[in-house]
């Protein structure tokens, strides 16, 4: 599963321009089964039929749905400066202030560029504590004028950063990519696809989560679930001087199952199913320490009649940065645990 | 090697200010085919000379510096680094940044960043003190005490890439880039009669002292010192005073720690070769290893030429390769015909 997460980390896909993501695990997708369909706003839907023939006839068994999001935080290009430089304006929640001196990626063609900011030597102490505006920032691609910038860029082009997926720390530590935050639900959904299922399970692979869970919000009407599990990576403060109240959640004690954040509230019945699942099969669980954030749940619980949501999460540290850092434990108990409970739901045990 | 693989070569391989030695040891490789002879000095100080033949030769000395802007452990809290900074950098390009923690081997270290809801709202408009910059080395804190001890040193984490125009992108460009310049120079007088001994000299410690240039120049007994280094070139954000600009030639930084017979003689030859100058008025200390090396012994005859560089002391530093070529053939031009007042200096 850490090759299959590597290689969606290094695929760029910034909210609204999720195709390579998209490109990617369809390809992988149509191995595993043939009905794989493309919805009019870019979700990718995917229905794996269960292992055996008595499995799939068993019409008491609920509609199940897992979800994860296929975009990533990243930047748009809103300007070309006279002297050659992009303007841009971030896409989803990002922290200024990490922005500068970053490589990344302009557009389709994936132009190399660097975000700026003047030398050290030219900033006043005073001015280091101050972080510049979003309008006075700038990419860097080389290009000597306007004219030439603007025949390798549009404006509305999406700008990925571009970071390395490298491991830290102990054997089976740490790792640190780009978009963790949600490449590690697809890749939990890939590897299940590749599993033999206790019953019909439909996967969906989502778009623009991070300006509002967007994607979310058609494909639950259209899919029709009476369950839906989604995967997420969450916000970890787990850092240096960090009061425990204040971590969120912690890196290295397991999934993080979702009661409530800022969008959700979830069902109590499956949030306690996901906790009695880890305690009997010993996997460490976890929940957030802070009611903040939101998943795709938030629009899924919504659609339709109303469907009853569960989430399990990474914690990842430096979310939405191109450096964010999660636990391999964290990960591998994450996808064993969301196998759990597709099995729970298949015996019956989740109604 | 081509300049550029020269430039990526050295740039990759990690020697904050103080801990040079292995970037030295590259450098005196990278140089060795060009020059009659190679040494490492007592600091570091990578020394090839080209030898012209001649008794009693008048003797040129070129310095480019090895070493980086980089970090230093300091402490550590609930396993995460604390760090102080080797030469002067701005703190505001830490938070979130990859890093190579030179330990034996090498790891990766991640800084940390709080994230929004733990903070207030005004602390997300202000930087980072460096003393508030934690680095993540995924170890408890008793790992982190035995196998991170205080004082490793610590880089940036950046591979090069190339933009438009021959453009480049990386990590410690100032001033490694500078000696790709030197070695290129080196190869353009491989074959040339020249009037005096060339010097080639790879400093370390420019970015936090006076370094091992002045003792580079006192123990080669240099006639004329000329410090290659980086020069500030303009950025949408750059002050107006910030004049030189990429890919449009070296840039002589004139004032008095460039004697003027230098000065002029550099501008005469970059006329001949056809190539564009840039010129930025110093009224006073260099910033360069020439500023030291002007009062070794006896006093040398000194200079400053640039490489024009965009963010520089960043982890994406960005030069022109044609700058940089049009350096080495300047620096060329001046080994092989320095004038009459250079060779009677």
């Amino acid at each position: 599963m850490l090759r299959t997460l590597k290689k969606l980390c290094l695929l760029n896909g910034v909210t609204g321009s999720e195709e390579e993501v998209r490109g990617y695990i369809k390809a992988r997708a149509l191995k595993y089964t043939d009905d794989v369909r493309e919805d009019r706003m870019g979700n990718l839907i995917v229905v794996k039929r269960a292992g055996s023939q008595l499995q799939r006839e068993d019409a008491t068994l609920p509609k199940l749905m897992l979800a994860a999001h296929m975009d990533e935080v990243g930047f748009m290009i809103s300007q070309i400066t006279d002297a050659g430089y992009l303007k841009f304006m971030p896409v989803g929640g990002i922290d200024p202030r990490i922005a500068f001196n970053r490589r990344v990626r302009v557009g389709e063609r994936k132009i190399p560029g660097v975000t700026g900011l003047k030398a050290v030597h030219q900033t006043p102490e005073e001015e280091r504590l101050d972080i510049p505006k979003w309008s006075s920032m700038y990419i860097d691609i080389g290009a000597k004028d306007r004219a030439e910038a603007e025949k390798l860029v549009s404006i509305g082009d999406a700008v990925a950063f571009e970071s390395d997926f490298a491991y830290f720390g102990k054997a089976d530590g740490y790792i640190k990519a780009k978009a963790i935050d949600d490449r590690f639900g697809c890749a939990v959904m890939l590897t299940l696809l590749e599993k033999d299922l206790p019953m019909d399970v439909t996967f969906v692979f989502t778009v623009q989560e991070e300006i509002g869970t967007r994607g979310a919000l058609a494909a639950g009407w259209s899919v029709a679930p009476d369950i839906a599990l989604i995967l997420e990576g969450t916000t970890s403060a787990d850092l240096a001087g960090v009061a425990g109240h204040k971590k969120v959640t912690r890196l290295g004690e397991g999934p993080v199952l979702g009661f409530m954040d800022a969008g959700t509230i979830y069902d109590r019945g499956l949030f306690e199913a996901l906790r009695d699942l880890a305690t009997e099969n010993k996997l460490p669980w976890q929940i957030k320490g802070r009611i903040a954030g939101g998943t795709d749940a938030s629009a899924v619980q919504k659609s339709r009649a109303g469907v009853r949501v569960a989430s399990i999460s990474a914690p990842v540290r430096s979310i939405h940065c191109p450096n964010s850092v999660a636990k391999i434990s964290d990960i591998k108990q994450s996808l064993k645990l969301a196998e759990l409970f597709i099995d729970a739901v298949a015996s019956g045990r989740i109604r | 090697m081509q300049m550029k693989e020269t430039i990526k070569l050295l740039c990759e391989a990690n020697g904050p200010t103080g801990f040079e030695r292995p970037v030295s040891v590259i450098a005196a490789e990278a140089i060795r085919p060009y020059a009659d002879e190679v040494s490492i000095d007592t600091l570091a100080n990578v020394v090839a000379v080209r030898r012209c033949g001649k008794p009693g030769a008048h003797k040129l000395l070129l310095a480019a510096h090895l070493d980086e802007v980089g970090l230093v452990v300091t402490g550590h809290e609930d396993g995460f680094l604390c760090v102080g900074q080797l030469g002067g950098l701005d703190p505001r390009v830490l938070p979130d940044r990859d890093l190579t923690v030179l330990t034996d081997p090498p790891r990766l270290g991640v800084v940390s960043v709080q994230p929004p809801h733990v903070l207030k709202a005004e602390d997300m408009k202000k930087a980072l003190k460096l003393s508030d910059i934690r680095v993540d080395v995924g170890l408890t804190q008793e790992e982190a005490v035995r196998e991170v001890p205080i004082g490793t040193p610590i880089t940036y984490r950046m591979e090069g890439c190339e933009l438009l125009n021959g453009r480049y992108v990386s990590k410690a460009l100032d001033d490694r880039a500078c000696f790709a310049i030197l070695i290129r120079t080196a190869q353009l007088i491989k074959d040339a009669d020249l009037p005096w001994d060339v010097y080639f000299v790879g400093s370390t410690g420019e970015e936090r002292s006076e370094g091992g240039a002045p003792a580079a120049a006192f123990e080669t007994e240099a006639d004329v010192c000329i410090a290659v280094d980086v020069g500030q070139a303009k950025t949408p954000d750059s002050p107006p005073e910030v004049a030189a600009d990429l890919g449009k030639g070296p840039v002589l930084k004139v004032g008095p720690n460039f004697t003027k017979h230098v000065e002029k003689r550099l501008t005469l030859l970059a006329g001949r070769e056809d190539m564009p100058l840039q010129r930025v008025a110093t009224p006073g200390r260099s910033g360069t290893d020439a500023w030291f090396m002007q009062v070794v012994r006896g006093g040398t005859a000194s200079g400053i030429v640039e490489l024009p560089l965009r963010y520089m002391h960043s982890p994406a530093e960005c030069m022109d390769f044609a700058d940089a070529e049009m350096c080495a053939r300047l620096l060329a031009a001046y080994a092989r015909d320095p004038g009459k007042e250079a060779l009677e200096c």
